[in-house]
């Protein structure tokens, strides 16, 4: 029940504060804005549509985007059918699972944005925690204090990524799969690569809920980074059932997001939108997403002070 | 949180996961007697096969009639293009590879079924018609080079499998384009990409990554991109001859080589009996070398002309410079040029004016550049080389269109959307862990 009351009272106390979702939504389109700028000046004129289409929103042209990305060094190497709709979203998800890096502008985009993020954590732990206004000033303070801990925690939390991405993930898909699916059928050689890309990101989960609340741990304990790291393997080792619980809530609720977002491809005129609705169906799922990820920040603060009485 | 989202998206979005199959106990071979096997009547007139097998694995029993389907659809053209196939029985067996260097078994044809198989992605159709046709490319006719065999096969099942996606889905096109996850196993069709018969039909993006492969190379790797080149070179001449002179010839060949063996020469000598003219210009370049066609417009410059007067008002001089840059010569005729005269006119380049009027001119491609000068009453507005995409084995075709201005924003804006917003998705998917 405290995994489920944090939840909620997380998200709302997330939600009861707007700017620091609008700055988090607005520091994404800054980083990606000079890139889709490039972008935009790289690319050239796509094969005029037949004039059936011609009032129609353009249709992608895969073997358009194909030769463009063959032909680019910049940005527009990176485009490929997997941009497209809802694969938009599970494609990042899969690259992280299988430990596959972007290309190099999304890699650079993708850092420029994690760094930045790293440095707002101080004050956006701090206004969440105290579910309340607590002034520009302030929050600036605590992200100016926290920055260098948070920025350790980090890197911490890259080398962790890193370390998992090559031991165990190349163990269970490697003997632990050929062990599983040997003499198979294609079905249960599928269900156990469904299986053990669950196991390891499930291992990639303990692994960031451990940073979590480390990272609240350094923000409002003001704790070295070690000693955050610590403190919050101990919380999570007391309570691991209500630290997986709300983690696991927020999952699915994600789940939840990204079923929606496919579904809209379903609807009539759904699957090739105009631009206008393109913008705001895309923009609307960040904005839903960012929620969420600072919804869980708050249902973990919410299930810490919960537990500390 | 990941390992939620992607155990919920699972039993959310493929229902067949939760129908876990019994574990065997050995490898599911061919010849295993747990393969399930179907029997179906061809009832169609005219059509030498009479019976199809479909020997399938257990898990993939569930695409029997989608399987069947396009056996069906398969036999019944090809038996109209190119003349009966003999074969009484046609075994549809699941798991066995095409053989590498050996011609098909008479009326065996290999497919690799996948459980999970979206229904509006039509690789399934593809493997069965493609296999079929090898009935009788390699077949019914021996193909002394392995690569026309593949390259005839793959344009074959093109062609079949718009027709099944097209009746199936009310909708022309090919297929639609598929993305994998979790390493190719979880298969996606995505609704908004319409593949078409003559870019991923023929499976074009292999060509592009090799334009310039060794017909000849015995090297398995190099096989995709042989086949595409072969296939591109096929679909060309369908559109330079028309699918009826090209058809004509395509059964010409059958009948000529039934129970023979075809070379390149031969397939190039009947296809010219069938469309009454000589086409070993083509050959010569697309089958015999590795050299590679490459045409631009590599300049439209368009500028009032004070002293000129056009239909009584304001005159334009539009150039236009055309390139080759690829060694390979779309010319139209083997007959040399007589300078300063041009020989063949197999290419066309179009240029469209702000006033809506088009004009179109033809190019024998043999120089390395030409320029056009037009005098006409409104400015260029774009210039085209090969308007109609005849020549598919053109390596870059995004230098065969020039515009006069600056892009329009709307037509590239849709992928500039796409693409930022799934940054900002890898953003926030990465953003997880820190």
């Amino acid at each position: 029940m405290a995994a489920l009351s944090a939840c909620v009272t997380g998200f709302i106390a997330a939600m009861r504060a707007p700017w620091i979702l609008a700055g988090c939504y607005l520091l994404t389109l800054v980083v990606v804005a000079p890139l889709g700028v490039a972008l935009q000046r790289e690319l050239p004129p796509p094969p005029p549509p037949s004039a059936a289409d011609a009032a129609a929103p353009q249709r992608p042209n895969i073997d358009w985007l194909d030769e463009v990305a063959m032909r680019s060094t910049g940005p527009a190497a990176s485009l490929s059918p997997a941009i497209v709709g809802v694969a938009g979203a599970i494609d990042p998800v899969d690259r992280f699972l299988d430990g596959r890096l972007p290309e190099w502008p999304v890699a650079a985009a993708v850092a420029a944005f994690l760094l930045a993020w790293s440095a707002m954590w101080g004050g956006i732990i701090v206004r969440l925690d105290a579910n309340r206004r607590v002034g520009w000033r302030n929050c600036w303070t605590a992200s100016h204090r926290a920055a260098g801990g948070v920025l350790v925690l980090a890197v911490v939390g890259i080398l962790g990524y890193v370390a998992l991405s090559l031991s165990l993930r190349p163990v269970l898909f490697g003997p632990v799969y050929q062990l599983l699916t040997r003499g198979s059928l294609d079905s249960t050689a599928v269900l156990c690569r469904v299986g053990l890309t669950m196991v390891y990101g499930a291992s990639l989960m303990v692994w960031g809920q451990v940073l979590d609340y480390a990272r609240i741990e350094a923000v409002l304990d003001a704790r070295r980074p070690a000693d955050a790291i610590r403190a919050a393997l101990r919380f999570a080792a007391q309570r691991p059932w209500a630290v997986m619980a709300v983690a696991t809530t927020f999952g699915f609720v994600f789940a939840l997001l990204v079923g929606a977002y496919g579904a809209v491809e379903f609807v009539p005129g759904g699957s090739v939108p105009r631009l206008s609705r393109l913008i705001l169906i895309g923009q609307a799922m960040i904005v839903v997403r960012l929620s969420l990820r600072l919804g869980l920040a708050g249902a973990q603060i919410r299930l810490r002070r919960h537990s500390l009485g | 949180m990941v390992a939620t989202a992607i155990g919920v998206l699972g039993v959310l979005a493929w229902p067949g996961l939760r129908a876990q199959e019994p574990r065997p106990d050995k490898p599911a071979q061919p010849s295993d007697d747990r393969l399930v096997e179907r029997r179906q009547p061809l009832d169609m007139e005219g059509i030498g096969t009479r019976s199809l097998v479909l020997r399938l694995q257990p898990d993939h029993v569930q695409y029997a009639d989608r399987i069947a389907d396009a056996a069906r659809e398969s036999v019944a053209l090809y038996t109209e293009w190119f003349g009966p196939n003999p074969t009484p029985e046609l075994a549809i067996v699941d798991g066995l590879a095409q053989p590498a260097s050996a011609p098909p078994a008479r009326g065996v044809v290999p497919i690799q079924a996948r459980w999970l198989q979206p229904e509006r992605s039509m690789t399934l159709e593809a493997q069965v018609a493609r296999g079929i046709a090898r009935q009788w490319w390699g077949g019914l006719v021996a193909v002394e080079d392995r690569f026309l065999a593949d390259g005839l096969a793959e344009y074959a099942q093109s062609r079949v499998v718009e027709r099944i996606f097209d009746r199936r889905f009310q909708r022309l096109g090919y297929s639609l384009g598929q993305v994998e996850w979790m390493d190719r196993a979880i298969p996606w069709a995505i609704r908004a990409v319409l593949l078409e018969r003559s870019t991923g039909g023929i499976d074009r993006a292999s060509f592009r990554q090799r334009p310039a492969v060794d017909l000849r190379a015995a090297d398995e790797t190099l096989r995709p991109a042989q086949t595409a080149k072969a296939a591109a070179a096929v679909t060309t001449l369908e559109r330079y001859l028309g699918w009826p002179a090209l058809q004509r010839g395509l059964q010409l060949a059958c009948r000529r080589f039934s129970g023979a063996t075809m070379t390149v020469n031969d397939f190039a000598a009947t296809l010219g009996d069938a469309a009454d003219r000589d086409l070993s210009w083509f050959f010569d370049q697309a089958f015999a070398t590795s050299e590679v066609y490459d045409y631009s417009i590599d300049e439209l410059l368009t500028t009032r002309a004070p002293d000129e007067f056009c239909s009584g008002g304001d005159c334009f001089v539009t150039t236009v410079v055309l390139g080759r840059h690829g060694n390979a010569e779309f010319t139209g005729t083997s007959q040399p040029p007589t300078p300063p005269f041009e020989s063949g006119r197999a290419l066309a380049v179009q240029v469209d004016f702000e006033n809506g009027q088009s004009a179109v001119s033809h190019w024998d491609g043999r120089a390395v550049s030409k320029t056009l000068v037009y005098h006409a009453p409104a400015p260029a507005k774009e210039a085209r080389i090969d308007p109609a995409e005849v020549l598919l084995l053109d390596v870059n075709r995004l230098n065969n269109r020039r515009l006069a201005a600056r892009v329009p924003v709307r037509q590239v804006a849709p992928w500039t959307v796409r693409w930022v917003t799934w940054v900002q998705q890898s953003m926030l998917t990465y953003g997880l862990l820190f």
